[in-house]
C-alpha cells in the first residue's frame, strides 16, 4: 500500500538545486527580452547583504539563483547580512516513521502537528543559535509537579473509578503524567558564545519600530497540539531581518478552555552593525476566567483564540534576558 | 440550550415553502450560501429523516469512507472529484465536517442536502467538532456569524441537527465504522442501540468515548489520558470486540495523519483522515477509502491518497487577505530567493 504514496524528499538537495538552476536558465532564455530589475537603491546598507550568490553591479540581480544549502534535509533560501547567516527550512509535518524516532528519543507522545524538519538556524564564526521542534520538545517536563488537567477531569476521574470498580472486564492503565500542554522553556539551542544574564539589557524597541524594509521575513511551527480539543498549545517562530537588525519571536501560546492561559515568548535581537546579541525570555500566565472577563461582543471566544490580543492582557510572570557581543 | 432558540424561529418550518434539491445543490457545488430560512427547512426535514435512523446504520459495499473534513471545502469538491458525484459513488462520512478550516457552512450545508436528495447512498456519522461547546471554540459559531450576521440562528439550527446524526455504520455486517474509536462502556453493538443519542454530546460516557478515543500501538488495554479525560485502547480491547461482536476490521478517523491514512494492527483498526494540508499549513496528504466489497483480499478495499486542490489554497489566501499567491507556497521548486524577498516582504507585519 505505502509504495502508492510517493517519497517525500527523495532528491538530494543538491538535484533540486541543479534543476532549479537549469529550470531558470531555460525559462530565462526563452523570454527574448527581460527588463532589467529596478530596485529602490539601498541606502543604510553599510553591510553586504547577500543570498550567497552574486548579484549584477548594474541592476542587483542575482545571478546564479542557488539558494544555499542549509541543513542536510533540503535547501531553502537563506539570507546573509554580514557575518550572520540566516537559514530557514519549513516542511510538511512528521511521517508516522518520523514520529517514531522522534517518540522515543523524547519518551512521550508528540503533539498532533509536529513540525519535526521545520528549522531556524542563525548562524555566525562566533555563535549559532537553532530553534526546532525536537529540542523544545526535550525541555517538556516529564513528571510535572503541578500537573494541568482539563476543566472536567476529576468529574471524569471520579465517574470512572465508580463505574470500573467491579468491572474485572475494563483494565485501565494511567498514562505516566507529563505536561501535555506541551509547556517549554525552550529558548532556542545554542552553540559557540554563551550568552550573559542581565536583566537590564533591554531590546531597543524604537530601532525595531522604524518601518525599516524588511529584506526576508519568515514564519512557521514548530508543533501544535488541540489537547484533545480543550483548548490550544502551539510553538510558533517569526523572523524578520532588516539592513541593521534582526528579530525572532518565538512564542508559545497555551489555552486550556475554562482553564489557563499562558504565553511564553523569546525573542532574539541581533543588531548586525554593533555584532550584538540579545536574547529576552518573558513568561505570561493568567486564568482563563479572569480573561474571559474582558471579553466583549456575542462571540467572546474568538477574542480568547486571538493570541495578539490575549498577549497584550496577560500579566507578565517572568522576564530574562541574556546578551552576547560578538567582537572579532 | 439546545432547542429553545431553535424553537423561537420555527415560523419559517411551518411555514410549506417548498425546496427544489437540485437547485440547492448547484449553488452549493459553486461553492454559494443558502439562505437561511431554506437551511431551517432543510435541517427540519433531515431531523425527520435522521430520526427515524438508528444509532448504527447498515450499509452495504461498494461504499466510500471520508474521515475529517473540517471546513475544507473545496477539499470536499476535490473528494467527489476523485470518488466519484453521489449518487453514482455510496459515501460513508465519519464526521468532523466542522471548525478550523473557512467554509464549514457550506461543507455541512451541502452535506445535508446531499443527505435529503439520497437518503440511502450518504451516510454522516457524528464527530465530536459536531457539538455546540466544541463548534464555540473551534470557528464554526464564529464563521456563522460572519456569514450570517450577528442575529441569525443559523449556528443553532446547524447544531440542533447535529444531535440527530448517527454514531457508528457496519458495512457489509463485517466492518466497523465509527468517529473516534472504542470505549470501556462498550462491549457489544447493543450497547451503542441503547444509546439515547439526541443530546449533545456529553463529556463523558459510551456516546463520548465513541467520538473521542484513539487506539495505542503501544497499548493492550484502555488508558486514560494525562489530560485527565478521554481514552486510548490497545489491542487486547480491539481484539475483543471484534471477536465478540464477529467483525473483521474497524474503521474511523479522528486523528490527523502525514500519509494521510494510518494502519494499525495489521488492519485490525484503520485511520482515514480527509483533509488535506490540515489547517492550510500541516502538508499533509488525505485519503478516502474505497470499499469494493468486505471479503478483506488486497484488492477489496484501497486507500485514495490526495493532496490539497489548488482552490482551497487559493480561498485560503482569500481568507487571510494576502491578496497575491505566494509562489514559493505553491512550488518548492521555482522559488527564488528573490521571490521570498520582495514578493513576501510587502505583506508581513513589522511585528514585535
Amino acid at each position: 500500500m505505502s509504495d502508492r504514496v510517493p517519497k517525500y524528499n527523495s532528491i538530494d538537495s543538491f538535484q533540486i538545486d541543479a534543476a532549479r538552476q537549469m529550470h531558470r536558465l531555460t525559462t530565462s532564455s526563452r523570454v527574448p527580452m527581460r527588463p532589467p530589475v529596478r530596485r529602490t537603491p539601498e541606502q543604510k546598507a553599510k553591510l553586504p547583504v547577500s543570498t550567497d550568490s552574486p548579484s549584477c553591479a548594474s541592476c542587483g540581480t542575482v545571478i546564479t539563483p542557488g539558494p544555499v544549502a542549509t541543513l542536510p534535509i533540503k535547501d531553502t533560501p537563506s539570507i546573509k547580512v554580514g557575518e550572520f547567516k540566516i537559514y530557514t527550512a519549513r516542511h510538511p509535518i512528521l511521517n508516522a516513521t518520523e514520529i517514531d524516532e522522534f517518540e522515543s528519543i523524547l519518551n512521550l507522545p508528540v503533539p498532533e502537528m509536529i513540525f519535526g524538519n521545520n528549522r531556524v538556524r542563525i548562524s555566525h564564526p562566533k555563535l549559532e543559535i537553532d530553534f526546532c521542534a525536537l529540542d523544545a520538545l526535550k525541555l517538556v517536563e516529564s513528571n510535572p509537579s503541578n500537573l494541568i488537567q482539563v476543566s472536567y477531569a476529576s468529574e471524569w476521574v471520579k465517574s470512572r473509578q465508580h463505574k470500573h470498580h467491579n468491572n474485572s472486564d475494563v483494565v485501565l492503565e494511567m498514562y505516566k503524567p507529563f505536561d501535555w500542554t506541551y509547556t517549554t522553556p525552550y529558548k532556542g539551542t545554542v552553540t559557540g558564545t554563551t550568552l550573559t544574564r542581565d536583566d537590564e539589557m533591554k531590546i531597543p524597541l524604537e530601532k525595531l519600530q522604524r518601518q525599516d524594509p524588511i529584506l526576508f521575513f519568515d514564519e512557521m511551527v514548530l508543533y501544535e497540539d488541540e489537547l484533545g480539543d480543550n483548548g490550544i498549545s502551539v510553538l510558533s517562530i517569526k523572523i524578520r531581518v532588516m539592513h541593521s537588525c534582526l528579530l525572532l519571536l518565538q512564542r508559545l501560546f497555551v489555552r486550556v478552555d475554562n482553564v489557563l492561559l499562558r504565553i511564553c515568548d523569546t525573542r532574539v535581537y541581533i543588531d548586525f552593525e554593533d555584532d550584538l546579541v540579545i536574547r529576552e525570555f518573558k513568561q505570561q500566565e493568567l486564568e482563563y476566567d479572569k480573561l474571559f472577563r474582558l471579553c466583549t461582543g456575542n462571540d467572546p471566544r474568538k477574542m480568547m483564540r486571538d493570541i495578539n490580543w490575549c498577549s497584550q492582557r496577560l500579566p507578565v510572570v517572568k522576564v530574562e534576558r541574556e546578551f552576547a557581543k560578538l567582537t572579532t | 440550550m439546545a432547542g429553545c432558540k431553535y424553537y423561537g424561529i420555527t415560523e419559517h418550518a411551518n411555514k410549506p415553502v417548498s425546496i427544489d434539491l437540485d437547485h440547492c445543490l448547484e449553488k452549493l457545488y459553486r461553492g454559494e450560501l443558502l439562505s437561511e430560512p431554506v437551511i431551517d427547512q432543510l435541517c427540519f426535514k433531515l431531523k425527520e429523516l435522521l430520526v427515524k435512523e438508528s444509532n448504527i446504520v447498515h450499509v452495504q459495499s461498494p461504499v466510500t469512507l471520508v474521515g475529517d473534513i473540517h471546513g475544507q471545502f473545496y477539499d470536499l469538491l476535490e473528494i467527489f472529484k476523485i470518488g466519484g458525484y453521489p449518487p453514482d459513488t455510496n459515501y460513508l462520512f465519519l464526521g468532523d465536517y466542522v471548525d478550523r478550516g473557512f467554509h464549514s457552512v457550506e461543507t455541512i450545508s451541502l452535506l445535508i442536502v446531499l443527505k435529503l436528495k439520497y437518503p440511502q447512498r450518504v451516510n454522516l456519522i457524528r464527530g465530536n467538532h459536531e457539538s455546540r461547546q466544541i463548534t464555540t471554540n473551534y470557528g464554526f459559531y464564529t464563521e456563522c456569524l460572519t456569514k450570517y450576521g450577528n442575529q441569525s440562528q443559523i449556528w443553532s439550527i446547524f447544531t440542533d441537527i447535529f444531535d440527530y446524526l448517527i454514531l457508528a455504520a457496519i458495512i457489509d455486517n463485517n466492518l466497523f465504522c465509527v468517529h473516534g474509536g472504542l470505549s470501556p462502556n462498550v462491549q457489544t453493538i447493543d450497547s451503542i442501540l441503547v444509546i439515547d443519542r439526541f443530546k449533545e454530546i456529553p463529556h463523558d460516557g459510551p456516546m463520548a468515548d465513541l467520538v473521542w478515543s484513539d487506539p495505542d500501538l503501544e497499548l493492550l488495554n484502555f488508558r486514560i489520558s494525562s489530560r485527565g479525560a478521554g481514552y486510548q485502547f490497545g489491542i487486547n480491547v480491539v481484539n475483543k470486540f471484534l471477536q465478540v461482536n464477529k467483525f473483521e476490521s474497524i474503521y474511523r478517523a479522528h486523528q490527523l495523519c502525514q500519509e494521510g491514512y494510518q494502519v494499525f494492527w495489521k488492519g485490525k483498526v484503520n485511520t482515514v483522515w480527509s483533509a488535506p494540508n490540515y489547517c492550510y499549513r500541516c502538508g499533509n496528504k488525505a485519503s478516502i477509502l474505497e470499499i469494493f466489497n468486505s471479503y478483506r483480499e488486497p484488492d477489496s478495499f484501497r486507500f485514495n491518497v490526495f493532496d490539497a486542490s489548488p482552490e482551497s489554497q487559493k480561498e485560503f489566501l482569500k481568507v487571510v487577505n494576502m491578496g497575491e499567491m505566494d509562489e514559493s507556497a505553491q512550488d518548492d521548486f521555482l522559488a527564488l530567493p528573490e521571490n521570498k524577498i520582495a514578493k513576501k516582504a510587502p505583506y508581513v507585519e513589522y511585528f514585535m
